[in-house]
């Protein structure tokens, strides 16, 4: 082990192991559904049970393979606190992490505060984080756009808004 | 004889459909769509899924008609827009136009980005046009083998679509494909089962007893995760040389007609495979016509023939997708699964039965693509010009407008607003799955065939009293499960390849590294 990450293997033996867990609990709550008519072969939770048992194969012929690129190492050394702290400071996965957090934000918004309004916010908040363009031009055109959606998809179109 | 009967019946249909489609109203939802479809296609970054993710909401309160015309023409558009982004700037506007780069941009360079785009637009129509004549054609023959499908069979049909969609878009690595797919698989089992209506894995939302709804999730998987995966790439682009002239002339068209027609049905059969795609369809037929060409050497320098490949290629995966769309429920492509979502909204079950439910539909949706496909010639050749000029505006700008209208698209069709939050689950696990290097296209086949599937499956069962054997002697259920254990095998091997040589090129890193970490 030298070190170094290998795009793939340490991330292969994770999601392995997630898809493994997965299976097993996917088949543990198929399982526990009702059985109709002393009938197994109709019983809802005849294919969730089957799925369940795909998943911890398929997952297993991954770990299998992961294993032997060196994935558990990998795995390790890339969860390891060193990399973690890389990874989240790399400047593409914090401008992905805060797209999404925005989005999120976004989308909790839209249940409280009106659609217009929210849409604005969240325009002019994602323009300047992207430096798309200035602030006044930012909050001109996420004016225009959220003014120009409400009114295209709820008056033109009679689309219900949230 | 009963063949031929069919055959001039459906194109008499479709012509009946074409004059009512003469209407105003349809007319301007045709033009309309295509040139949204345009618009969003030459955006690099947003696809021809992505294009109808956003706008299947403005279809929610039409007719069946109208929403068939506006999506099908969204759908054409977007996959022949790309090819502005791909000539002028060398990004491809949607994945399926990235073979068009090779020769489209070598031409932009020498000047002549006006006639690549007129060429590759003229070569998108003739694609559309060739996979509807082999759509209309096939499809009632497709129907007559389809109706002799069992429980069995269309359990088997499920699998063979997930099976191959995650073979093929995973590129070398099919497991994952395969993996895909069957969490799309899980993800359809939640909700209330269509034998006993028994709720399974709803945890105890209300919400959910009527399953994932399909649209929020197509959106969520398609449009949101796209959003954040293309804005967290740095891409820096300039746009090459002046467009120029753009209608080409009509003799540099006669050469490359055996190229197109080859292209043809490369495009057509790679769409009539389950979720393959019009960017696997532009890539083989690009390949093929490489190999099969005199002037091959010269693909890759700014061969028009090149570019012919790759767009009448793309283009005729529509027509193809929408055979096993409408005869068996199974999308051939991303985009068509949105179609479809959107179609069973309007209340039409695409299958076996269709033509007996909705005997008009199939001549409807050629009809509609006919137009649909002369509405983009129309405005891909006049607005050449001003299309590049929409490559100017910085993609900072137009890609944060996305996430409003993904919102309204997941909230407009159930009313609610824990569907905008699916939506957002949906997009997240797109994202991540898009980083680990998993294809997404497996995971919505999944969960449109799931339900099918897991009722199949059981259906056949009782019927069989449990016993395999008695399944084992239908003979289009034996040639289903022949190609499944086919996928299985070479996928398997293809995998376990593709991981050997994974290893050697790590191992070789690795040494590299220790080398000079020594020095």
């Amino acid at each position: 082990m030298t070190g170094r990450v290998h795009k793939g293997s340490g991330a292969d033996y994770i999601s392995a192991v997630c898809l493994i867990v997965f299976g097993a609990a996917f088949s543990a709550a198929a399982l526990k559904m009702r059985v109709f008519n002393n009938s197994l072969l109709v019983s809802p939770g005849l294919f969730p049970l089957i799925l369940g048992g795909v998943f911890i194969l398929l997952g297993l012929l991954l770990l299998r393979s992961a294993s032997k690129r060196g994935g558990k190492e990998q795995a390790l050394h890339v969860l390891g606190r060193n990399n973690l702290t890389a990874f989240f400071s790399s400047p593409k996965v914090r401008k992905g992490t805060v797209l999404l957090l925005l989005v999120i934000a976004y989308v909790v918004a839209v249940g409280y505060v009106p659609f217009l309004w929210a849409t604005a916010g969240y325009l002019i908040v994602t323009f300047l984080y992207l430096k798309a363009m200035k602030l006044h031009w930012s909050v001109l055109l996420a004016f225009a756009a959220a003014w120009a959606i409400t009114f295209a998809f709820r008056d033109l179109f009679r689309i219900p808004m949230p | 004889m009963e063949i031929l009967h069919l055959l001039a019946d459906e194109a008499a249909q479709v012509g009946s459909s074409l004059i009512g489609a003469l209407n105003p109203t349809i007319l301007g939802l045709i033009f309309g769509g295509s040139l949204l479809g345009l618009l969003v296609g030459a955006i690099p970054g947003l696809t021809a899924t992505m294009a109808l993710a956003l706008l299947i909401n403005l279809s929610y309160g039409m007719p069946l008609s109208n929403a068939v015309a506006f999506l099908l023409s969204v759908y054409i558009g977007a996959v022949s827009g790309g090819l502005n982004a791909a000539i002028m700037i060398n990004i491809p506007g949607t994945p399926s136009a990235a073979a068009t780069c090779l020769d489209g941009f070598p031409l932009a360079k020498q000047g002549k980005g006006g006639l690549a785009i007129g060429t590759g637009i003229i070569a998108s129509f003739v694609g559309t046009l060739f996979s509807i004549m082999v759509m209309i054609f096939l499809s009632p023959l497709i129907y007559k083998i389809a109706l002799r499908f069992g429980h069995w069979e269309l359990f088997l049909l499920a699998l063979f679509g997930i099976m191959i969609c995650g073979t093929l878009s995973a590129g070398k690595d099919p497991l994952k494909g395969w993996i895909v797919g069957f969490l799309g698989f899980a993800a359809a089992m939640v909700g209330m089962e269509q034998i006993f209506a028994y709720p399974r894995l709803t945890f105890g939302f209300l919400q959910l007893k009527g399953g994932i709804p399909l649209i929020p999730a197509l959106i969520g998987v398609f449009g949101v995760s796209e959003f954040l995966a293309v804005l967290q790439e740095e891409v820096a682009y300039k746009i090459e040389g002046k467009v120029g002239k753009v209608i080409p002339p009509m003799k540099e068209f006669v050469p490359l007609i055996p190229s197109a027609i080859r292209s043809g049905i490369i495009g057509v059969i790679i769409g009539a495979i389950p979720g393959a795609g019009e960017d696997i369809g532009s890539w083989l037929s690009y390949d093929v016509g490489k190999r099969r060409s005199k002037k091959g050497h010269l693909f890759g320098t700014g061969s028009y023939e090149g570019l012919v490949c790759s767009e009448v290629a793309n283009n005729a995966v529509i027509g193809g997708a929408m055979i096993p769309l409408l005869t068996l429920a199974v999308p051939g492509s991303p985009p068509s699964a949105m179609f479809l979502a959107a179609v069973w909204l309007h209340g039409v079950r695409p299958g076996p039965m269709l033509n007996f439910e909705n005997p008009g539909f199939l001549p409807l949706v050629a009809a509609m693509l006919i137009l649909g496909s002369i509405a983009m010639l129309i405005w891909g050749l006049s607005l050449a010009k001003p299309m590049v000029a929409v490559l100017k505006i910085k993609r900072e700008i137009l890609l944060p407008i996305v996430i409003p209208l993904t919102v309204i698209g997941a909230y407009a069709g159930g009313v609610r607003l824990f569907d905008v939050y699916l939506m957002l689950a949906f997009g997240v696990l797109g994202y991540v799955l898009r980083q680990m290097d998993y294809p997404l296209a497996p995971l919505v086949l999944g969960l449109i065939l799931g339900p099918l599937a897991d009722t199949s499956f059981r259906r056949a069962l009782q019927q069989s009293r449990g016993a395999i054997m008695p399944l084992l002697e239908r003979p289009i259920g034996l040639i289903l499960l022949a190609c499944v254990a086919w996928l299985i095998w070479t996928g398997i091997r293809g995998t376990r390849r593709y991981y050997a040589e994974k290893a050697v090129i790590d191992a070789a890193e690795d040494a590299a590294a220790e080398a000079a970490e020594q020095n």
